[in-house]
């Protein structure tokens, strides 16, 4: 049987800067008429490029992408443009992205009919029929603002498969609900999908995606590389017999960058190889003040009607580096937040030895962060026209820091990330990698006590990521430094001493 | 079709839904909508009112359209009832209104009286009755009429029994014109100078009596008249207000349509027109109309840039909706015309709002103006032309908004569309300045004048905001290595993200720049009308003789009686003459002008452009040494002097006492022995100076048939008590060796045609007077030290000139200018009392101009014409054109600003809104929110100071151009001296200070709210 989609050896390159950033590296995946295939990986994988491939928003560089028998690289914008709407349907992870907040639930879900030429009363009457059949026929007037989001996403869903497409894709679509939302959504999606005898290739980083799925693909660093089928977990072979082995394996078997191979009767086995588990050299962590203890008590935040965390309890000790981990939508952004003093609790507080710092006003907050605190968010407010070294400055001076010392510590914190040569390089031509670590550099050169972290290795390399987390274990270790990661990257995760687990608007376990 | 009308409805359905941002961009368009119809409105006002200016202007006699039938009637077709329907027939489609027939018999014999009869249909309002009353209707039994001037009897003989009611004058010549000559109202017309009145009187007899009656049919039945010759008129009198603007073109066309129609008839029909006087009032309202399109080109160039800006505040959440589209199977088109129609709705709609508020204004304009609401729009926006461009307005900035709402961002290092078209506009408008300038004559000819108005400054304020938005993150980066820490950080957030600052750089740029503009154009017109003024009048007041009086300046008054009409703080007198110079008097029409030095240094125009400053001036032409006229004193009552043997008469010149000159014929000489020729004094001559002496030839009866040849011979003169010692001869004397002591030994050579004589030598004789001329002059003596030779009256004066400057105020074209003392002796010398002062310059003390123009008004004075440079630039600022241009100019400079304003505010907005991520993550390093709004408003200061800067460069540089490429006044006239650019420093600082506040206030009531959630940005960094 051919199946629906076909994707061979699918490079994509977006173009930056420094020359490009590979976003799919030769990625093989096919999907059948009416399976439901889900793809996992950590961010920066490639799910969200392969999403935006499959549904013809994005053209391969190189490689073969045949949806439903039309290949989408070779194919004009407008036959792509027209096959997308004949056969996909589409659901984004931003709920509220989608969904206009113009148009009522109704007119949402007749949207795609609308743009079909579908007349309105057709439109109308398949609209309802959809909402009915998720239980939301009630809300069919109700603009997304006066909806929950689990109740928006399930509007996005109905849009997603009104006009019947043979293929639904999915991009996390429960990245941003809590668990009971999220289970619904999931067993939703499934029904949706089967009902309307569709396919769907659904990307997440929530493990629990796999309950609805047919089979289920990781994706690591722009490539398949485990499949699970029928509960039977299998490494992809790329052509050429390329194997990708995951970096947490090859860490558990403690082989580093060589192995030794033997092929047995049906086995090819791996041994370290004579220079032993850990080639990896972290570098030396910079001389921080003594690590702060910090605790979570019973902090809950909502927005509006959502939830994001609901009486969370958890403590961060001074010397550890410790993972937020849990589910795109579980509250990890959030809680760091909090920890950080960007924003306060409804109920609850943070406090840092022993400083209640969720009762502390805004700029007092700002004072303490200054002094105590550093902060990494997951897209670093880096200047490109700055070099390396004035931007580290730049955070610098906003600390109090300045002149030669500013210099010093700018260099000594460049150094310690590896970026020494780069100093004097602008940041715009750096890759992508060497900016995060110009980030980790600027939050770092101040030598904070605290260092909080949301998805440092996002969107890195394996290797790169083990650099990074070994740096931020070593700050950890060496130097007493409180760090905290909010991170869906397994290979970070082992680097961890902590974890702190959060689930979708429950109690944390810790 | 039902896809493509769901897409339209779902455009709709979000535009109603939207919130503020579509509205503030729609009515930023709307704004500049606005002010582009107002220009339009306005434009048609200020026009129509010089034209009802110029009407009004017109003389009493030619402001009116006439139809006139002249002759003798012979037979019913040119009875009167027959010529009356003709005639009306005829003016009828003129919108003059119904016209009032008169009819006039001039002077003849009319039952044995002569008289002259005049009827008018409706007379009251057109006389002032000054005795009896008005008359009823005039039948042949009983013509009761009023006496318009003249003494003596009137016709009462059957048929026509004139009965006289009453004395009246006539209110105006507006009714009769030229048929009744000047003399006829003159004691009372108003229009007319008293002198003239005076002067008419005395040169003509006593007029006949002239009366008029009520009834034209009346009068013209008269059997008495069945044979005189007379007028018939058919008269629309104009009035300010009629025609209008737009009916000039149609009175002419219908006017020479009833000239055509009634000669056909008979060729005693003739019918009048003011086509000229409108024809020019058309002329200069066009060009002044024309102009105002600076005004549009700026506010279309402001439209275009706020539909830029705005489509930036668009861009995100219409990019939103094309991306949720594409999720949901939209196809391209589908999503352009979402685009297209999202940007219809706000360009267009905001222009078309605009358009109406612009027109309600406008109308409220021309209403206050007292102009007709619905013609003045119907003949503007409410014209084809008016409406086109209306839509014209619409669609283009629907048109801008989708193309920016549409354009990928500029990738860094890289040539944009926005960079090439600005090159494009940069070339564009190299090339319209190097085709040279634009006068009133191709303003109002049309073609690519106007264009050329409307695409200039927009041309060029596009290119320099482009520019000011490429150097926005250049600044930002200078400011992010060095400075404050708020500066710091607002110059990295420049630098790294410079999208919408640099829009709003760019229309800041635009905005201020096209305000610069305004104001420096309008303080060019302002300075160009007060220097207007001066060049004109080059004194505070400057007295004339009245060429309708004839009285010398200084015979009205003695300078000391000028000197003393308090207000008056010098009194300088002025010879002003044509001339001619150069070989065969090449060069015509040369003004030549006798100054005192003080005069010259008093002169409240000169600029030192035109060659030098004004001292410099004063001092070129300054004479060296005594200039004072020689001679040689006269004692007692008589003139006596021994003349050697000769055959000619012998006249003296004299100076009199008061500086006048008389000349006193001695008599002749003895042929063959020294005689005593002697002659009394007048009084006034006594005590006063010989000057000359000239040598007359006998009269040709006298010489026979020698008469073709020059009388020669030698002979002396000798003057009792007094001595010759030093004269010189000209004009065919030589005066020979020493003779006696004080006496002159001559040889001679005498014509009637040339007046020899001797005189005595003056200052000026050895050094010519040193003199300023223009260029033209200056090439025909060889520049600066040459001789340019004079001719003043007939006489030749030779100067030195010891300057060239461009222009002379009080002057057109070649002109010299020289001390009066010098030149009034080289004048005198070479025709003694030639140097007659022609001119007094008063210098006023400030704020009396009026007081002392007022004392001119009044004997002994009133003989004198006088001009005032006060009232003169007071007349033209009250003109409408004039004003219109300034107040239009001004208002645009006010709108630019306001908008300017509000750019500011859209882009710290934008700001706010798409910087939220690198905002919450310097507050993550530590920032607090204060030093966050402190990097909002310094990022603000530096988008406003390079836009701002960019926009005060181009602005001036526009307006120096502009200057230069449009030739015109306020009022539309060629400037003379030209226009020169001036900025007025005061209104700029002042406007600066007050954007700056606002700008200030309004970024502080902007940036207030933006951090004062207590939670904190609640995210660790911006959205992946």
């Amino acid at each position: 049987m051919t199946p629906l989609v076909d994707l061979r050896d699918v490079f994509v390159v977006h173009p930056s800067e420094d020359g490009g950033v590979a976003a799919l590296r030769g990625l093989t995946l096919a999907v059948d008429a009416g399976e439901v295939c889900v793809v996992l990986g950590p961010s920066g994988a490639g799910k969200s490029t392969l999403v935006r491939v499959v549904a013809g928003l994005e053209r391969p560089s190189a490689g073969l992408a045949l949806v439903d028998g039309l290949d989408l690289g070779a194919s004009s914008s407008s036959v792509v443009s027209r096959h997308r709407a004949r056969v996909v349907g589409y659901a984004d992870q931003h709920y509220w992205r989608a969904l206009s907040d113009d148009l009522t639930a109704r007119e949402l879900v007749g949207l795609p009919l609308g743009l079909r030429g579908v007349g309105r009363a057709e439109r109308e009457r398949r609209a309802e029929e959809l909402l009915e059949r998720v239980q939301l026929l009630d809300r069919a007037d109700a603009h997304p603002g006066e909806l929950s989001g689990g109740e928006q996403q399930r509007i996005a869903l109905c849009a997603a498969v009104s006009h019947s497409p043979s293929l639904v894709v999915a991009d996390e679509p429960t990245g941003e609900l809590d668990e009971a939302s999220a289970r619904g959504v999931l067993d939703l999606l499934g029904e949706l999908v089967r009902d309307e005898n569709a396919a769907a290739l659904v990307v997440s980083h929530d493990p629990a995606t796999s309950s609805i799925a047919d089979r289920v693909v990781h994706v690591r660093d722009g490539r398949i590389g485990e499949e699970r089928r029928r509960d039977e977990d299998t490494i992809v072979i790329g052509r050429g017999g390329w194997l990708h082995v995951p970096e947490e394996t090859l860490r558990a078997a403690g082989i580093g960058e060589r192995a030794v191979v033997r092929l047995g009767l049906g086995v090819v086995e791996l041994r370290p190889a004579g220079d032993g588990a850990r080639p990896e050299r972290a570098p030396e962590a910079p001389a921080t003040a003594a690590g702060s203890r910090i605790e979570a008590r019973g902090v809950s935040r909502r927005f509006g009607l959502e939830t994001a965390l609901e009486r969370v309890d958890a403590t961060f000790e001074p010397g550890t580096l410790t993972v937020v981990t849990g589910p795109s939508g579980s509250g990890k952004s959030t809680l760091l937040a909090l920890l950080a003093g960007l924003d306060t609790p409804d109920e609850g507080e943070v406090v840092v030895d022993g400083v209640v710092l969720s009762a502390l006003d805004r700029d007092a907050r700002a004072v303490f962060r200054r002094e105590q605190i550093g902060v990494v968010g997951q897209t670093p407010g880096l200047s490109g026209m700055l070099t390396a070294r004035e931007n580290v400055e730049l955070v610098l001076g906003l600390r109090g820091i300045d002149g030669v010392e500013a210099h010093e510590r700018a260099m000594d914190a460049l150094a310690i990330v590896g970026l020494a040569d780069h100093a004097v390089r602008r940041v715009d031509r750096l890759s992508a990698g060497e900016r995060e670590r110009v980030a980790l550099a600027r939050s770092i050169a101040s030598g904070p006590g605290v260092l909080v972290a949301d998805e440092p290795t996002a969107r890195l390399d394996s290797a790169t990521t083990l650099a990074i987390g070994g740096l931020l274990a070593d700050l950890a270790r060496e130097h007493g430094t409180t760090v905290i990661c909010a991170t869906h990257d397994p290979l970070l995760v082992t680097l961890a001493g902590a974890e702190v687990a959060l689930r979708r608007s429950t109690p944390a376990a810790v | 079709m039902e896809s493509a009308r769901y897409v339209v409805s779902l455009a709709l359905h979000r535009l109603r839904r939207r919130e503020a941002g579509a509205l503030a961009a729609a009515l930023g368009i709307a704004a500049a909508a606005a002010v582009l119809a107002g220009i339009l409105v306005g434009g048609t006002v200020a026009k129509d009112r010089s034209v009802a200016q110029a009407v009004e202007r017109l003389p009493a006699a030619s402001r009116s359209v006439r139809a006139s039938w002249f002759g003798v009637p012979a037979g019913a077709d040119e009875s009167w009832p027959t010529l009356d329907r003709r005639a009306r027939a005829a003016l009828a489609p003129l919108p003059a209104g119904d016209p009032v027939p008169i009819a006039l018999v001039r002077e003849s014999t009319v039952g044995g009286v002569f008289v002259g009869l005049a009827a008018v249909d409706g007379l009251a309002p057109y006389v002032l009755l000054r005795s009896g009353r008005l008359p009823r209707a005039c039948g042949p039994e009983r013509c009761e009429v009023l006496r318009l001037r003249g003494t003596g009897r009137l016709p009462h003989v059957p048929g026509l029994r004139v009965v006289e009611v009453g004395t009246a004058t006539l209110r105006s010549r507006q009714l009769f014109g030229d048929f009744l000559a000047p003399t006829d109202n003159a004691l009372a017309d108003a229009e007319l100078a008293p002198a003239l009145a005076r002067s008419a009187r005395y040169h003509l007899p006593a007029p006949a009596p002239l009366v008029v009656a009520e009834g034209v049919e009346g009068l013209a039945s008269s059997p008495v008249l069945a044979t005189s010759y007379r007028s018939y008129s058919w008269v629309q009198p104009l009035s300010p207000g009629t025609p209008r603007l737009w009916q000039i073109d149609g009175l002419v066309g219908d006017g020479d349509r009833a000239r055509a129609e009634l000669q056909a008839s008979s060729s005693s029909w003739s019918v009048t027109v003011p086509s000229q006087e409108l024809d020019a009032a058309e002329h200069d309202a066009t060009v002044a109309g024309r102009r105002l399109l600076l005004v549009g080109g700026e506010a279309a160039a402001l439209l275009v840039a706020f539909a830029v800006l705005a489509a930036g505040a668009l861009r995100r959440d219409l990019a939103s909706a094309r991306r949720r589209l594409t999720w949901h199977g939209a196809q391209r088109w589908q999503r352009a015309l979402l685009t297209g129609t999202e940007s219809a709705a706000v360009g267009f709609g905001g222009a078309v709002a605009g358009w109406v508020v612009g027109s309600l204004g406008g109308a409220l304009a021309a209403a206050a103006a007292g102009a007709p609401v619905g013609p003045v729009l119907g003949e503007s926006v409410l014209s084809p032309t008016g409406l086109l461009l209306g839509v014209g307005v619409g669609v283009l900035a629907a048109v801008v908004i989708a193309a920016t709402v549409s354009l990928e961002a500029r990738r860094h290092g890289r040539l944009g569309a926005l960079d090439v078209a600005a090159i494009a506009a940069v070339v564009a408008a190299l090339a319209i300045l190097a085709s040279g300038s634009v006068d009133a004559d191709e303003l109002a000819a049309g073609g690519a004048a106007p264009v050329v108005l409307l695409l200039l400054p927009g041309l060029l304020a596009f290119a320099a905001a482009v520019a000011a938005s490429r150097l926005l993150p250049l600044v930002g980066r200078l400011f992010a290595r060095r400075g404050a820490e708020d500066v710091r950080l607002a110059g990295v957030s420049v630098a790294r993200a410079p999208g919408a600052a640099g829009v709003a750089a760019a229309f800041l740029a635009l905005a201020v720049g096209l305000a610069v503009l305004a104001e420096a154009y309008r303080s060019t017109l302002e300075t160009g009308v007060r220097d207007q003024a001066a060049y004109a009048v080059p004194a505070d007041v400057v007295v004339r003789e009245d060429l309708r009086a004839l009285v010398p300046v200084l015979r009205a008054a003695t300078l000391a009686r000028f000197s003393s009409i308090p207000g008056v703080e010098a009194a300088y007198p002025v010879f002003r003459s044509a001339a001619s110079a150069g070989p065969a008097s090449s060069i015509s029409g040369v003004t030549v002008l006798g100054v005192p030095g003080g005069a010259v240094r008093a002169m409240p125009l000169w600029r030192h452009d035109w060659g030098m400053s004004e001292r410099a001036l004063a001092a070129a032409v300054a004479p060296v040494g005594s200039t004072r006229f020689q001679g040689v004193d006269v004692r007692g009552a008589a003139l006596r002097v021994e003349a050697g043997p000769s055959l000619l008469s012998y006249r003296a010149t004299i100076e009199q006492r008061d500086g006048s000159f008389r000349v006193v014929d001695l008599g002749s000489a003895d042929a063959r022995r020294s005689s005593l020729l002697s002659a009394p004094l007048p009084p006034r001559a006594r005590g006063g100076r010989l000057v000359a002496l000239t040598l007359v030839p006998p009269r040709i009866i006298e010489r026979g048939s020698n008469a073709g040849v020059a009388l020669q011979g030698r002979t002396t003169l000798r003057l009792l008590g007094g001595s010759l010692t030093g004269w010189i001869g000209e004009n065919g004397v030589t005066l020979r060796g020493a003779g006696a002591p004080g006496a002159l030994t001559l040889d001679y050579a005498v014509t009637p045609q040339r007046e020899a004589r001797v005189r005595a030598r003056q200052p000026t004789d050895d050094s010519p007077p040193r003199v300023a001329v223009t260029s033209d002059l200056a090439q025909l003596s060889g520049g600066v030290g040459g001789t340019l030779r004079l001719r003043i009256g007939g006489e030749e004066v030779p100067v030195r000139v010891a300057a060239v400057v461009d222009r002379i105020p009080g002057t057109t074209e070649a002109a010299v200018l020289a001390d009066l003392g010098a030149l009034s002796t080289a004048l005198d010398a070479a025709s003694p009392g030639a140097a007659d002062v022609s001119e007094l310059w008063l210098e006023v003390a400030g704020g009396r101009q009026e007081a002392v123009v007022e004392r001119l008004s009044r004997p002994p004075f009133a003989a004198l014409a006088t001009a005032s440079r006060e009232a003169l630039e007071r007349d033209a600022r009250k003109d409408p054109l004039g004003h219109g241009t300034l107040l239009a100019l001004a208002a645009a400079a006010l709108a630019a600003l306001v908008l300017a304003a509000a750019g500011l505010v859209l882009a710290i907005r934008a700001d706010l809104r798409d910087d939220r991520g690198e905002l919450t993550d310097l507050e993550a390093q530590g920032a607090t929110p204060g030093l966050l709004r402190r990097v909002v408003a310094a990022r603000a200061a530096l988008v406003a100071l390079v836009g701002a800067a960019a926009g005060v460069l181009v602005g001036v540089a526009l307006a120096f151009l502009v200057t230069r490429v449009v030739s015109v006044t306020a009022r539309a006239d060629v400037p003379e001296p030209p226009l020169a650019t001036t900025v007025d420093p005061l209104t700029v600082a002042l406007a600066a200070v007050l954007f700056a506040l606002a700008a200030a206030a309004l970024v502080g009531l902007t940036t207030r709210r933006a951090f004062a959630d207590p939670r904190g940005p609640g995210r660790v960094g911006g959205e992946p």
